[in-house]
């Protein structure tokens, strides 16, 4: 029931996005403009892939499902200064690989961004997100309560007299002639799950300290000279994401230790408009594992077509 | 004729966005988004626009949240000034 609600609301507003023009997103009411919608919420800002959504209701045979997509909504009240607080929900489920993920989460987010704030200098802070969740994997059949804390360097180059600009760490940037666009970067998490109940008898919880190391570089479609100023399309990316994480504490038995994720994959854009709705083809292989999204140890590619609003 | 206010803000936020060209090129309707900003980038706008409005003498600065990352450069420099007014 949860997960059907929150697939309706990430449907709703994907129809409510198509439907508004650039001018007419800022005269949506404050609810709306502050409401996002991401693949995850762990970390502050690493690499923005498009939310995933599938579902196919054959006449005679089982349900295909492919979610991988998350929303949330910034709390003003609770929010001042660096300090942002959200509630988020994700939701991740696919029952085309081999084995499958069926895995709810929902909770409260913050983020701590500070910073010199000069302007005229490089600019350099670590983004500082936590979360605290419940989290509901099916296949399981196990209950947790987990809490994250994610930092992620951030570096926005400074420009020179030349009017080029340094290297960028967890931002996007570009080369010269906006020919490409380049983001790079690490980043650094502390998970703690406490499995609360579980259909297989385990409870007890897990400690992963964790590295995210991530690439993407696209090729540009160069902007016309003279035209109003707007970040390059893109026509085609090639990105790559490595997930390495250890239970350094584990009391719950299940033998958990090193366990890793990479995905890499090339994506060819359709329709692109930088901040509007972007279409993609997207071609991607995945190895590993991730524990908390409910992903088995496996490997697979994975073909789609994928929307960005 | 663009105020100063304008003019600083529409350079703060092309600055940021690492693109190249003038601020005379830059619409008031285009949104953050659509000069590829996204979630820290619109952070570091807010740190930046804090920067900016405590050195004009202003009590009140910019928090990160006041900066919504779907708003357009017009909606930018209107929250400005009327921090600044």
């Amino acid at each position: 029931m949860k997960t059907s609600i929150l697939f309706t609301i990430c449907l709703c507003w994907a129809t409510y996005s198509f439907g508004q023009t650039p001018g007419a997103e800022s005269t949506a009411s404050p609810f709306f403009s502050n409401l996002q919608i991401r693949k995850s919420f762990e970390a502050a800002d690493v690499l923005q892939k498009p939310v995933q959504l599938l579902y196919t209701a054959p006449h005679d045979g089982k349900n295909s499902w492919l979610a991988d997509a998350g929303i949330g909504i910034t709390l003003g009240k609770l929010s001042t200064g660096t300090f942002t607080s959200k509630l988020t929900a994700e939701y991740h489920r696919n029952t085309l690989i081999d084995a499958e993920q069926n895995n709810f989460q929902a909770g409260y987010n913050f983020n701590i961004f500070g910073g010199n704030g000069d302007g005229v200098n490089s600019f350099y802070t670590t983004a500082i997100t936590g979360t605290t969740k419940y989290v509901r994997d099916k296949i399981k059949d196990d209950h947790s309560f987990v809490a994250t804390l994610n930092l992620t360097p951030y570096l926005s180059g400074a420009q020179s007299a030349a009017g080029q600009y340094g290297f960028n760490l967890g931002r996007p940037g570009y080369t010269k002639g906006l020919k490409n666009t380049y983001q790079v970067g690490p980043a650094f998490e502390v998970q703690y799950q406490q499995i609360l109940s579980s259909a297989s008898g385990i409870k007890g919880g897990i400690i992963r300290p964790l590295v995210d190391l991530f690439a993407a570089i696209s090729i540009n479609q160069v902007p016309v000279a003279g035209a109003p100023i707007v970040a390059p399309k893109k026509i085609i990316e090639f990105s790559f994401d490595y997930i390495n994480r250890y239970a350094v504490a584990n009391s719950t038995g299940n033998s958990e230790g090193f366990t890793k994720l990479f995905k890499g994959g090339v994506d060819y854009y359709i329709a692109f408009r930088e901040g509007g709705p972007q279409a993609s083809l997207g071609l991607s292989y995945n190895v590993g594992s991730d524990p908390l999204e409910g992903l088995k140890n496996q490997r697979f590619w994975e073909f789609t077509l994928q929307f960005k609003l | 004729m663009a105020s100063t206010i304008e003019n600083d803000v529409k350079q703060i936020i092309l600055v940021i966005s690492q693109l190249p060209g003038t601020i005379d090129d830059l619409n008031n309707d285009t949104t953050l988004p659509e000069l590829g900003y996204t979630g820290n980038m619109c952070n570091q706008l807010a740190q930046r626009l804090d920067h900016y409005v405590k050195s004009k003498k202003t009590a009140t600065g910019v928090s990160n949240a006041e900066i919504a990352c779907d708003e357009t450069v017009q909606d930018i420099i209107d929250l400005i000034t009327k921090k600044l007014s």
